[in-house]
């Protein structure tokens, strides 16, 4: 259902959660990274929830916004999407 | 005549992402105080961009029906033969209508992305497929 590049990017977007707060002059720009992560497991519950489409396309967006290292959960993401249209392709044939 | 089954992206692509890469990467590392960051960024994305083209077909020529994904975040295009309604060879692209479900949609192929030999092949396969579905 998830698969590992959207495992990786969501450790990616945690770990930067704590980079960047460590950071004591721009530590307040955590907050970025942490929107990012939160919709991420927003989108990970949905897609078990089995609102695959809905879930990909917010882990889609939210790893958009962190581009270029958000590429990794992007690319997962839209691995998601285009599975579903393909299950759904073949099997209307 | 070998039969089409997958297309890559073309040399002549490949070439200028390689050239691209180079540039965004050098001007992100020559130190320029404003806008390294941005040009690395670019860079990172050319550079994922170009190894995904690279191992990758963007096309995959099949029975009944072609896959297309023509970059690492776009939509993946499945097209079945029966279901294209045209296609348009434009200045710069190739377009191809096609009906999926009750929607009418496009794919569109820039020309710069696959090599012209490989592109009229590409063309000629699909009219052939399209006649004999038909």
């Amino acid at each position: 259902m998830i698969n590992t590049k959207m495992k990786i990017a969501l450790l990616i977007h945690i770990a930067l959660i704590f980079l960047i707060s460590t950071d004591p002059e721009r530590g307040f720009l955590a907050f970025i990274p942490g929107v990012v992560a939160l919709l991420n497991v927003v989108g990970i519950a949905l897609i078990l929830s089995k609102q695959k489409k809905t879930g990909a396309w917010i882990f889609l967006v939210s790893s958009a916004i962190l581009v270029p290292i958000g590429m990794i959960g992007a690319i997962g993401a839209r691995q998601i999407l285009d599975e579903e249209k393909k299950n759904k392709f073949y099997n209307e044939q | 005549m070998e039969e089409l089954k997958e297309i890559k992206a073309g040399s002549k692509h490949m070439n200028s992402m390689y050239i691209y890469c180079f540039l965004t990467f050098a001007l992100g590392l020559l130190g320029l105080r404003f806008g390294a960051g941005l040009f690395i960024g670019i860079g990172v994305l050319a550079l994922v961009a170009t190894f995904w083209h690279k191992n990758t077909p963007i096309i995959k020529i099949l029975d009944n029906n072609l896959e297309a994904k023509l970059a690492p975040i776009a939509s993946k295009h499945f097209i079945k033969y029966s279901s294209i309604s045209n296609i348009q060879k434009e200045k710069r692209k190739v377009i191809i209508n096609y009906n999926n479900g009750a929607k009418d949609k496009k794919l569109s192929i820039p020309l710069r992305l696959i090599d012209e030999d490989v592109m009229k092949k590409f063309l000629d396969t699909v009219q052939e497929r399209r006649k004999s579905v038909a």
